[in-house]
């Protein structure tokens, strides 16, 4: 095995090495940031869910076995924490404008807005509105290069079921985006 | 819209993994009009505008919070094992079978030293070697066809792919350094910048990555750049960060971060 490799760096965290949890974090803090940003829409939120990815790989290092793919794992972990924290925040009551972003509420600034920002703001207002696992599923396929075999290692259900996951989630997201679109234009 | 006994068509065909023959059943379906081929372009047009949707950096402080913490586990742990080892080395020297255990496995040592050195391994090792070496090649010949492909998902799994090759020979710096300069998605080069930074030692991707600072026209990919300066203390890349802040329309947090990277470089 490479020594550098993903693996056997987390090999050597889990026997009491973790200066090498720095080297995988400088690989995977900005992969992570992106999966819990696009989830959550929310930079505050994304950076304490990613740090809470490594809390956990420390307080679990000995659990690590390296017969399958670290990122695997490492993501496994990451959509653990995320669904926790969508339990918690379900248990809160949420503004509808929690997140950074906004769709621009009045007519005026709708026409403002360019064409591609505008069906850009859609889709993401679309997305936000997917139920967790769809979304997980699709963001982990589109955005993080995961096969849908790794995928269901991930989510820890099978292959089919993240395909149809991922096709409604598609599905879901053309009709939302067109309701909105439309709400929008009354 | 498409029914959902279609999915694993539907699916495979936006990942790009349909074989020859479901490929070939899926136009049929098309051709025939059992699935609307406006439905598809819908969704494939849906599944790229996905691609637009904008990440923001992390901010500084995430860095500072891990290392905060990784520090603060690394003390703790150095305190828990000395003082483990010192009772430990207290308790054996102590113990009337330390003598013993220590001769017993200086004669199982001599041994298997004795032992080792009349086995012949020169065979074993070269066919590990070859084996290695047609992996290796296996791996770039993958990656670089992986990389002309049209979808991003499959250029970014290419650049993974080439963290996995050991030693990385021109081919594969050359492939990655094209990726970096002229591929149109943003995430495909980021993640070409760190490919590029674990074949570091080769002094033309050191160079590669420099030149490629000017060419770059998204501040993510500058940042990106600019992080691999640092981690690498490529004092040459000075030069290119100074060409990049004379340019006009530069986002004002990217001017920032080139001109902290200069301080600290310089």
């Amino acid at each position: 095995m490479d020594s550098t490799s993903d693996s056997a760096l987390m090999m050597k965290v889990k026997n009491g090495d973790l200066d090498k949890l720095g080297v995988l974090f400088e690989r995977y803090n900005r992969r992570l940031f992106g999966f819990f940003y696009r989830l959550t829409l929310r930079n505050d939120v994304s950076e304490d869910l990613v740090q809470g990815v490594f809390e956990r790989i420390l307080r679990y290092r000995k659990t690590y076995s390296d017969d399958g793919d670290f990122s695997t794992w490492l993501f496994s972990i990451a959509r653990n924490l995320h669904t926790d924290h969508y339990r918690q925040m379900k248990k809160q009551t949420i503004e509808e404008n929690d997140a950074e972003w906004f769709l621009p509420e009045n007519e005026h600034d709708t026409d403002m807005a360019p064409e591609e920002d505008y069906q850009k703001i859609l889709l993401q207002r679309a997305l936000e509105k997917l139920d967790p696992d769809k979304k997980q599923a699709l963001i982990l396929s589109r955005y993080q290069g995961f096969r849908y075999n790794e995928i269901a290692e991930i989510m820890k259900c099978s292959e089919g079921a993240v395909k149809v996951r991922v096709f409604r989630a598609i599905q879901e997201l053309k009709e939302i985006v067109a309701d909105l679109g439309k709400q929008e234009k009354l | 819209m498409i029914h959902e006994k279609y999915t694993d068509l539907i699916t495979g065909h936006l990942q790009g993994t349909l074989n020859a023959e479901d490929q070939q059943n899926f136009q049929n379906l098309i051709d025939e009009g059992t699935i609307k081929a406006q439905d598809i372009n819908e969704m494939e047009m849906l599944y790229e505008q996905l691609e637009d949707i904008e990440t923001p950096e992390p901010g500084e402080n995430m860095k500072s919070r891990f290392y905060t913490m990784l520090e603060s586990e690394i003390n703790k742990q150095q305190k828990s094992f000395s003082s483990l080892l010192k009772s430990w080395i207290i308790r054996l020297q102590n113990s009337f079978e330390f003598r013993r255990m220590v001769f017993t496995t200086a004669v199982f040592c001599i041994g298997l030293l004795i032992g080792y050195s009349y086995t012949s391994l020169s065979t074993q090792d070269e066919q590990i070697e070859r084996l290695t070496d047609e992996v290796s090649q296996m791996r770039e010949m993958m990656m670089i066809s992986l990389l002309n492909n049209s979808s991003p998902t499959e250029r970014l799994r290419a650049v993974n792919i080439s963290t996995e090759i050991h030693s990385a020979d021109n081919r594969v710096v050359e492939a990655l350094l094209k990726t970096l300069n002229s591929d149109p998605n943003v995430n495909v080069r980021i993640a070409a910048v760190d490919a590029l930074i674990r074949h570091a030692a080769n002094p033309e991707v050191r160079r590669g990555m420099v030149r490629s600072i000017t060419a770059q026209d998204s501040p993510v990919v500058q940042v990106a750049l600019a992080d691999a300066m640092l981690v690498l203390q490529e004092k040459q890349s000075v030069e290119e960060f100074r060409k990049l802040l004379e340019k006009n329309g530069l986002d004002s947090n990217v001017r920032s971060k080139l001109e902290n990277t200069i301080v600290a470089l310089i």
